[in-house]
């Protein structure tokens, strides 16, 4: 069991610091949306410690390594204020100010609350520190300055946190926030433009990019034999199989197993009702699902 | 000795259409297919049960012990020559004959979480039994992955 952790030190220096609604972050929430935003998923190199970074992320820009998040004072978080996290997490830069890249899904993390973000970080906190030095990205020429981000921020980024729509059903936008900000289901799902921006009108259409083809999960237009029920939806997130009693496998199995499963009922359903309510794919594209 | 027998056996067998107890590739694919369909139709019978959707609970062991009962067969369903190259229909990927190690130690895997969840189900113990149920449900995916085609 872990307990619940004051952040910044000692109680009082965190009491001082954060103003007064400011909740204690608790680890075992944090674990839960760690595991729904993937984060040990490209922290973590195949075999190694958790969070000590190193695994080889492929993109049109180059390969990109996941930095060390553990709390090593030298390698990873461990010289970081939350203040420093929550600039990476809602702004995308790190502790010097300097740009980080979209690779790390920051333009969704953005959307992430204030308590969620101290949740995350408490969490963070009981990472095994690990004295790993980062494996430096190997990028494309055009992509090696972190001055070309401010560019592409103009058109990639709109900084958060998560606000529902005027009059959103509270249950729907609980699920958008779900889905959008912590899942981001279309970091995988979506298709992008050749400057890795989601491509407007494709929410979830599916893309072959790597490192793993990720299929169209539109919901199927009315009346289609193959329409995924409310049910069916729910399914998949707490146990990872389809409505044809086949079963996801790769990197959705491990959001399955380590997110969308570890929700209470309340978060799957409006997770799955969120799912839903995304543009149907067209008529003609409906594939033999 | 006997080789050039057999080899005269074997290019009849080839050469004439398959009689029974002769099974061409192509049968082989459609029973493994058949295989897994029955494996899946199962898994989804559990998993309306779990759901709470039927309320069957005594029926877990039932279709736990049956898949528990077939997962021994999972890698003799798979001989040489029923890969794409002889039936282009099958969703099998080459690696099953290339890595036959690795085919088989997610087969094997396979086999021991449905035997697992096969004791833990017949003692009816139903939360147990959902997690056992996801964990063969994650050793179908975790075969998928490597050794089955994508789009699917
Ligand atoms: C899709 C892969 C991916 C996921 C998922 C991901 N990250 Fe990262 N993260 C990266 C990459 C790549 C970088 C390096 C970005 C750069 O160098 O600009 C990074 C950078 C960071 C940094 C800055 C580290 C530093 O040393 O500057 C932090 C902090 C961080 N991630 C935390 C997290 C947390 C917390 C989560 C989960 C909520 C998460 N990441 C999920 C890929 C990912
Ligand atoms: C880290 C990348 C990633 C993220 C994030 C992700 N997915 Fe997936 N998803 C995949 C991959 C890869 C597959 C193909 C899985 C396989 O091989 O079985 C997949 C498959 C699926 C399938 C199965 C489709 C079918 O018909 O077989 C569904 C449904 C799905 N994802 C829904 C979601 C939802 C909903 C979310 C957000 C909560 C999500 N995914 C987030 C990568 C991802
Ligand atoms: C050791 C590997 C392995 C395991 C374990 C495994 N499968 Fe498969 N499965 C395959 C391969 C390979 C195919 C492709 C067979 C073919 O088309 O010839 C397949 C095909 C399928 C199909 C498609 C059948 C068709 O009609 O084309 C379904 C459905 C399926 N598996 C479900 C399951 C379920 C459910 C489980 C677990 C209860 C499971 N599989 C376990 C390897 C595996």
């Amino acid at each position: 069991m872990l307990g619940v952790v004051a952040l910044g030190g000692s109680p009082s220096d965190a009491a001082a610091a954060q103003p007064a609604s400011a909740v204690a972050g608790d680890p075992e929430a944090g674990a839960v949306l760690a595991g729904l935003a993937g984060c040990l998923a490209c922290h973590t190199e195949e075999g190694g410690a958790p969070g000590a970074g190193g695994y080889a992320l492929p993109t049109q820009w180059g390969t990109f390594h996941g930095p060390n998040i553990t709390p090593d004072p030298e390698h990873g978080l461990g010289a970081w204020t939350f203040e420093d996290f929550e600039r990476a997490m809602r702004h995308g830069r790190d502790p010097d100010g300097r740009f980080l890249y979209p690779a790390f899904p920051y333009p969704s993390y953005t959307g992430i609350s204030d308590d969620d973000l101290r949740h995350l970080w408490a969490w963070l906190q009981f990472l095994d520190p690990v004295a790993q030095p980062d494996t430096p990205h190997d990028l494309n020429p055009g992509a090696r300055a972190r001055s070309v981000l401010g560019l592409w921020r103009m058109v990639g980024f709109r900084r958060g946190p998560f606000e529902p729509a005027r009059g959103e059903d509270p249950v729907l936008a609980r699920g958008r926030y779900l889905g959008e900000a912590v899942a981001h289901c279309g970091g995988c799902h979506t298709p992008r433009s050749g400057i890795g921006v989601p491509r407007r009108g494709a929410e979830l259409a599916g893309t072959d990019a790597p490192p793993e083809p990720s299929p169209d999960i539109r919901p199927h237009p009315a009346g289609d034999p193959h329409a995924w029920s409310h049910d069916d939806r729910v399914t998949l997130l707490a146990y990872g199989m389809t409505p044809e009693g086949d079963f996801v496998g790769g990197e959705m199995m491990r959001l399955v197993e380590e997110g969308t499963r570890r929700l209470s009922d309340a978060d799957r359903e409006a997770l799955a009702r969120w799912w839903h309510s995304v543009p149907p794919r067209p008529a003609s594209s409906a594939d033999d699902r | 000795m006997h080789r050039p027998i057999a080899s005269v056996l074997i290019a009849a067998t080839l050469a004439t259409p398959a009689v029974a107890g002769d099974p061409t590739p192509t049968d082989l694919v459609d029973y493994r297919e058949t295989y897994f369909e029955g494996l899946s139709k199962h898994m989804k019978a559990i998993g309306m049960v779990v759901k709470g959707k039927v309320a069957r609970p005594a029926d877990l062991a039932g279709h736990a012990q049956a898949i528990a009962a077939v997962s021994d067969h999972l890698t003799g369903l798979f001989p040489a020559g029923t890969g794409p190259d002889a039936v282009p229909t099958t969703e099998a990927l080459p690696a099953v004959w290339t890595d036959p190690d690795g085919f088989k130690a997610k087969a094997a895997a396979f086999s021991e979480k449905a035997k697992a969840f096969a004791a833990i189900a017949a003692k009816g113990d139903l939360e147990a039994s959902k997690a056992a149920f996801f964990a063969v449900g994650k050793a179908c995916g975790d075969c998928h992955d490597t050794f089955r085609k994508d789009d699917h």
